[in-house]
């Protein structure tokens, strides 16, 4: 693709953020208080020190790692549960029947109703606790930020979609496909392994960018609860107690820039299986 | 309806929508279960392997020409160097070699026909039961798929169903055209061509038996009731549809 091509895909994506950075400027510009409304210079002088420590609750950086390896954690025990429960109760209607009205009971149970139940549950145990990592009880590292009641608070909101997904991603499966094989005498393995599972992947892979999104957006709010003191949402809510707005928009820009990133990385990945079914259409 | 067909003989059956030509194929290829009647296989033990070539490609997108064609192959078992050469063999036969490693979606309707033919046929059937496989393609290369499947044909011997919309389809390839009339389904005409292959679309008896043909397919409507199945061993008409 030429790069003049690149530009022109990319660009007009980049006009409404400038309109907004606009008023932004020129809001603080008209002698708005500062606290109220700080200014994009302010902001921006705290992102470009990411590793320096901000109102004592150690650096960006630093508040970023936790929340993202908290969001990996638990959204990949979701995946490895919701996939082949999806799958399941995809193609096999006995599964579907078995967990259908389970699903449709908890789906409508946020992640944030449950974060209370899941700090009540676990309180602030961590891996380190789990795993009875004894010779890191003493020291400090991110292990000790990771709470269990987060990660199932965050394996609850990846969950659903992921499952949804796998679930009419191994329904998809063309019925042509199916007599075709049948015909050719694949039996069920074989069905599954060549036409279930790559039918289903386009969905799946969709499922996990909502899940991924759903995680994202919730590591934040669950962070925002008592029982932590790590993570940007954590960094977030204690720059509006301290009165430090200029940290907490700082915190926004970076939730929006690394959920914006991992959807793309996401994206990429599934993008290939997404080509080969347009193509079919 | 009653229908019996000859091992190794190629029939085709012609008839207008809806009169249960693709619900025929379906049930003698197991795939849809007959509310009465039966079908039965005089090849020795248990049910014939079965080619099912269908009107759309059906190819599956996610793998590769070959990938495809050694399907069957695969599901019964063999080896992969052997389904491999057996496969590769075939599409060099269909006129595909080079196109091995290609996705379905690259290849023109006619290729992707001639890869859904090697993957039905791959497996050696008994029985190749093709619906409308030509229907959607331009003229020029049903004649060269026509002539296709009648090469694939005598190579292996199989007995084909073909089912078809084309009467000159028909007449070009078949030994025996069946016609199906509507409402109820059932056989109304049925007739033996002798004449030898290739046909000579442009010949006087060709052009004959075509008009023969297309006299029964427009008379449909008034035809005798179910039971009344018109059977002819020649090329030759009954005297009233002249």
């Amino acid at each position: 693709m030429p790069k003049g091509t690149r530009a022109g895909e990319f660009l007009p994506g980049l006009i409404l953020p400038a309109a907004v950075l606009l008023i932004w400027i020129l809001a603080s510009a008209s002698g708005l208080k500062p606290a109220l409304i700080p200014t994009p210079q302010a902001v921006l002088s705290i992102l470009a020190r990411p590793f320096d420590g901000v109102i004592a609750s150690g650096s960006i950086f630093w508040n970023c790692t936790v929340s993202i390896i908290r969001v990996l954690t638990g959204f990949t025990i979701a995946v490895l549960t919701a996939v082949p429960m999806g799958l399941l109760m995809g193609s096999s209607s006995a599964a579907r029947r078995f967990l259908a009205l389970s699903v449709e009971l908890a789906r409508p149970l946020s992640p944030l109703a449950m974060t209370p139940l899941m700090l009540v549950l676990f309180r602030s145990r961590t891996v380190v606790d789990v795993l009875g990592l004894t010779s890191l009880r003493y020291s400090h590292s991110i292990l000790h930020e990771i709470q269990i009641g987060m990660i199932a608070v965050q394996v609850w909101g990846g969950f659903f979609p992921i499952l949804l997904g796998a679930a009419s991603g191994a329904r998809s499966v063309r019925r042509i496909h199916l007599e075709v094989a049948e015909l050719l005498g694949a039996g069920r393995a074989m069905i599954f392994r060549h036409l279930t599972l790559p039918s289903a992947i386009p969905d799946i892979m969709t499922g996990m960018r909502l899940g991924m999104g759903r995680c994202w957006m919730v590591i934040v709010a669950s962070e925002m609860l008592p029982g932590t003191n790590a993570g940007l949402g954590y960094l977030i809510r204690y720059s509006y107690e301290i009165q430090r707005t200029d940290v907490m928009l700082a915190g926004l820009v970076v939730i929006a820039l690394v959920g914006a990133l991992l959807s793309h990385v996401l994206d990429r990945i599934g993008k290939r299986s997404f080509e080969l079914r347009r193509r079919e259409r | 309806m009653c229908l019996d067909l000859d091992p190794g003989s190629f029939t085709c059956v012609l008839g207008p929508t809806g009169c249960g030509k693709t619900t025929l194929l379906r049930t003698v290829a197991g795939l849809e279960t007959p509310s009465s009647g039966s079908i039965s296989f005089k090849c020795g033990s248990g049910r014939p392997r079965i080619g099912f070539v269908f009107q759309q490609h059906a190819l599956f997108p996610w793998m590769t020409v070959i990938e495809n064609a050694e399907f069957g192959l695969r599901a019964a078992g063999m080896s992969r160097s052997d389904r491999r050469a057996r496969a590769t063999d075939l599409l060099r036969l269909v006129g595909l070699d080079g196109f091995e490693n290609a996705w379905p979606h690259q290849l023109s309707g006619g290729m992707q026909q001639r890869v859904s033919l090697v993957r039905s046929l791959a497996t050696d059937p008994d029985l190749l039961l093709l619906d409308e496989p030509l229907s959607s393609l331009d003229l020029h290369t049903r004649f060269e798929l026509e002539d296709l499947i009648l090469d694939l044909w005598r190579f292996c011997g199989a007995t084909v169903l073909f089912v078809t919309h084309s009467i000159e389809e028909a007449v070009y390839l078949a030994d025996r055209v069946v016609v199906i009339g509507r409402r109820p389904g059932r056989v109304v005409f049925d007739v033996r061509l002798e004449d030898e292959r290739p046909r000579n679309r442009l010949s006087r008896a060709f052009n004959d038996g075509m008009l023969e043909l297309r006299t029964v397919v427009e008379n449909l409507a008034m035809l005798p009731g179910p039971d009344d199945c018109i059977t002819t061993t020649s090329a030759g008409m009954p005297p009233e549809y002249r």
